[in-house]
């Protein structure tokens, strides 16, 4: 005989899950997030997959294999190494060596400003602006410098000397912004190295170069392995230049196949693209987990244990040098050729207009390209700003596995070409059932895209600020008087505040410029700025109106830069710099 | 003695900021000399300028009477045959305990057997035995302290530089290191610079003490005179506890000196020579005061001897620590005693404060 149950074993009956997330709606908020999250990459990259590996009616390898191997493939694949192992090797060379002269040597104050504010330039310009100015002045007939050489040294012909349609302009116009994290991680490891490390080995008799062999090199070797990856994965997702310069690689490979309207080829090389983006991306998570030796001191004064002497003016110089190769020549180029009348005229009395800018206010086009730009930078900006402070909340306060996940999931963006990212997309929004959603052809589906692309880069800033407020701060708040509501006004909200700017304005930036991805998804009359600049420029209006149209995105960068600077303060610059690694 | 190392007429700007003014400095083979000061009065920046990481804007440096800085001229650290430890000892992470402390042999060419030997007897010398084949983080700081001190000494450099090398150790390590180092050193009898804070630190290690203020060497002496007959406030203050009496000189006898405070006489040594109606300062020991119920007072005593209620008694092992309030309430002092436990008076009891002659001093 059934005993009837007190009434404490009722009350403890089971919940239903139902029940249990509807009890505590923070965890249903959790439960979205960790399923969004994971969704935003786990979905695309399962319908890419599915497109590489589907024929017909069976699954298999072999439509990947096909599109794999064929000549133009293999060839691209050649380039891609190519070009991934040459960027990332100038990058090293140049931009460490750039760190340790700022960091460690005693050249000259001007000098170390030309460096750091040329790598903040490149690191906020898009690199297909810069080709577009090396092009016009490196161009093998009329480039401008190749011109005027050819007067100063009498040569004869129309070609030449120098020709930016070659392996080494490839290479070289590939490099500023890897060159430019670069210099920020190595940076920031000479910056973290305690001096002392350093000057106990000199007074122990070590030379100078011993020094830098035997300790200083071995300490940031870390830091110069990550920076490698990160070299590695920009280089694997790059587009504009080498599409500018016609050389043709991976990502290359991929539009073309997209623009035949040969998806599985697409999808397939996507995939492989996506999988070497991935395990350099875990190499990069792992040398940056091991993390470097150095700690950070509170030493005041940093004294420059690497006097340079003599040879003091001529490293300047190269610093300075560099300053107007990445920076100050191309971008004056951008500048100065947006006002020409006629491109072969060139530097001449008389061949200015602001013609170009008013075709460009009246070109329907580019004046929707504009607003097409501003648009979806606001909104992804907006949404990722959401998104990473309920991210920022989980992973920050509740230190659970599921958090160190999330963490995780959400570093991988970063990994991922926004060329293989939009072949997904793509493959995603034209087969069911998301296609019942209509996306296709559509603003929303870029911004679908910016915001699965970049709110990993607003996550950093958010998660930092957030890590600042330790809760101590708002229960000491809370003990001296506040209600919850003004804690969270005046200690929460303005700890915060900076962290949430800084990542809005880091996925404005990224976004307003962004090329590889919109050129593939975007369709008649979602035309994005560079987008737009591209078309002109292969064609549909000159040199000078795309020229036109770059100096105005500048433009627009700069003021939201000088914004962050003016809300922020100088510690933007900073979260600029990282933010793009 | 002879001179090891002179700093002759040193200074150091940063911009605007003079971290070490015209400061001289002699100091003898073998000899162990403490730069003492708080933060911010140029001792590192001394230091450092002895080194050759940092080049004077004037004055110059001699080592065995040959100029090693100057103005135009530094000879670079690496060639200074010194030593250094720093306060963060500066251990190498990327490099194991022995590979740390072989480094400046195998820099000066010591076949490999020889290193292995010095190595060894220097970890014996600093009790790292066994540590060897480790890594410095893996080790706790009093050993990474000693691994430093080994690294810096296994070269036998003529000088050792040492900068705050006990400051990151806790308080009780701190303590047994202070004299396992003086052991260690004095077996060596190397020349030793050292630069703290810590003035028991400076006074139990040193042979001599220079303390600085303000980028400048204050006083310079034996750690015993130091203590017992400062010259300054400064150095009174700075070097043990200090009680100071203001007052005006009232007369002159026999190498004392009467002086005539708001609440009573006080004699003391004429330690600065001063004449009858001088303003003077006079520095009294908290350790050399004694305290008698008010009671006993009843002598007629009017000179060394002061009516006083305690306002503060606390028990802190060995000693007691007085506060005890002299003269009346709008023109009185506190005076900080220390006696010998156990605690004899308790708050508001009334006392006399009396101390001998022979142990107040006038410092300026």
């Amino acid at each position: 005989m059934e005993a009837p149950l007190p009434e404490a074993a009722l009350s403890r009956k089971r919940f239903s899950l139902y029940e249990q997330v509807m009890s505590n709606p923070a965890q249903l908020l959790w439960l979205m997030t960790i399923l969004l999250v994971a969704g935003m990459i786990i979905i695309p990259t399962a319908y890419l997959a599915y497109e590489a590996m589907f024929s017909g009616e069976s699954i298999s390898l072999a439509p990947a294999i096909n599109a794999l191997t064929t000549s133009r493939a293999r060839e691209s694949i050649v380039n891609t190494v190519i070009y991934v192992v040459g960027v990332t090797l100038i990058s090293l060379c140049v931009g460490v060596p750039l760190a340790f002269l700022v960091e460690r040597t005693d050249i000259s104050p001007l000098a170390k400003a030309a460096v750091r504010l040329t790598v903040l330039v490149s690191v906020i310009t898009p690199p297909f602006l810069l080709t577009m100015a090396y092009v016009t002045l490196l161009g093998p007939n009329a480039g401008f410098i190749n011109v005027a050489l050819r007067k100063l040294l009498g040569l004869r012909g129309f070609r030449g000397p120098f020709n930016v349609y070659s392996l080494p302009g490839v290479l070289l116009l590939g490099s500023p912004r890897s060159i430019a994290m670069t210099y920020l991680m190595a940076a920031a490891a000479f910056e973290r190295l305690p001096p002392e490390l350093e000057e106990v080995a000199a007074i122990t008799g070590a030379s100078r170069a011993r020094v830098l062999r035997t300790v200083t090199l071995p300490l940031i070797r870390n830091a110069i392995f990550g920076a490698a990856l990160v070299s590695v994965s920009t280089a694997l997702a790059a587009y504009g230049s080498p599409h500018m310069l016609g050389y043709s690689i991976l990502t290359l490979r991929i539009r073309e196949a997209m623009v035949r309207g040969n998806f599985p080829e697409a999808a397939s090389i996507s995939v492989v693209l996506t999988l070497v983006s991935l395990v350099v991306l875990l190499l990069y998570r792992r040398s940056i987990s091991k993390g470097s030796f150095a700690t950070v001191t509170g030493r005041g004064y940093r004294p420059g244990l690497f006097t340079t002497g003599r040879a003091k003016y001529i490293l300047g110089f190269a610093a300075i040098l560099y300053g107007l190769l990445a920076a100050v020549l191309p971008i004056g180029t951008l500048l100065l050729v947006s006002f020409f009348r006629t491109m072969g005229y060139g530097f001449t009395a008389g061949n200015w207009t602001v013609a170009n800018y008013l075709y460009v206010f009246r070109d329907r086009f580019a004046i929707n390209a504009f607003r097409n730009s501003i648009l979806l930078s606001m909104g992804a900006a907006t949404i990722s700003v959401l998104l990473t402070i309920v991210i920022g909340y989980i992973t920050v306060r509740q230190r659970t596995r599921t958090s160190s996940m999330i963490d995780y999931i959400s570093v991988i963006p970063l990994g991922i070409s926004g060329t293989a990212l939009a072949v997904a997309l793509i493959m995603t929004f034209t087969n069911q059932p998301f296609r019942n959603l209509q996306l296709y052809g559509t603003l929303t589906i870029l911004l679908v895209c910016y915001v699965i692309r970049f709110y990993p880069v607003a996550l950093r800033p958010v998660q930092t600020s957030m890590m600042q407020i330790s809760s101590d701060l708002e229960e000491a708040g809370r003990s001296a008087g506040a209600t919850w509501g003004g804690v969270t006004r005046t200690i929460t909200f303005p700890l915060v505040k900076s962290g949430l700017t800084a990542g809005w304005i880091l996925v404005y930036l990224q976004s307003l410029t962004e090329l590889s991805a919109s050129i593939i998804l975007r369709h008649i009359g979602t035309d994005t700025i560079s987008t737009a600049i591209m078309d002109v420029w292969d064609g549909g209006g000159g040199y000078q109106a795309a020229c036109a149209m770059a100096i105005l995105s500048m433009l627009m960068v700069a003021v939201i830069m000088g914004i962050g600077v003016v809300v922020l303060g100088k510690s933007f610059m900073k979260v600029v710099g990282s933010g793009g690694c | 003695m002879t001179k090891k190392l002179q700093l002759l007429e040193i200074t150091k700007r940063f911009g605007s900021f003079t971290a070490v003014n015209d400061v001289s400095l002699e100091i003898g083979e073998g000899e162990f000399v403490s730069l003492l000061g708080p933060s911010g009065c140029g001792k590192t920046t001394t230091l450092r300028l002895i080194a050759g990481f940092e080049k004077p804007d004037a004055g110059e440096i001699l080592l065995d009477g040959a100029p090693i800085s100057s103005s135009s001229f530094v000879l670079p650290p690496e060639r200074r045959a010194m030593g250094m430890v720093f306060q963060t000892y500066a251990v190498w992470p990327h490099m194991t305990v022995y590979d740390n402390v072989a480094y400046g042999l195998r820099l000066r060419k010591v076949p490999q057997t020889e290193i292995k030997e010095r190595v060894a007897k220097i970890f014996q010398t600093v009790g790292l035995v066994g540590q060897e084949a480790k890594y410095p983080s893996q080790l706790s700081g009093g050993q990474q302290q000693r691994v430093a001190l080994a690294r810096a000494l296994v070269y036998e450099p003529e000088v050792l530089l040492l900068d705050e090398p006990l400051s990151n150790l806790d308080a009780k390590l701190r303590e047994a290191m202070r004299f396992e180092m003086r052991r260690i050193l004095e077996r060596t009898g190397i020349t030793v610079v050292y630069v703290t804070h810590n003035q028991e630190e400076a006074l139990v290690l040193s042979d001599r003490v220079a303390v600085m203020k303000d980028g400048k060497i204050v006083e310079e002496s034996h750690p015993e005179t130091l203590y017992a007959a400062p010259k300054t406030k400064f150095v009174a203050d700075f070097i043990g506890l200090a009680n100071f009496m203001e007052g005006t000189a009232e007369a002159v006898e026999d190498g004392f000196l009467i002086v005539r405070c708001p609440w009573g006489k006080v004699k003391c040594v004429n330690s600065q020579l001063n004449r009858v109606g001088d303003r003077v300062t006079v520095l009294i020991r908290p350790e050399v005061i004694s305290l008698l119920p008010a009671s006993e007072n009843d002598s007629g005593r009017d000179v060394n001897c002061f009516a006083g209620v305690i306002k503060e008694a606390s028990f802190t092992g060995s000693i007691v620590e007085y506060f005890v309030g002299v003269g009346s309430d709008e023109n009185g002092t506190t005076m900080r005693v220390q006696s010998p436990a156990p605690r004899m008076f308790s708050a508001s009891d009334r006392v006399c404060v009396s101390f001998e002659a022979k142990s107040a001093r006038v410092v300026v």
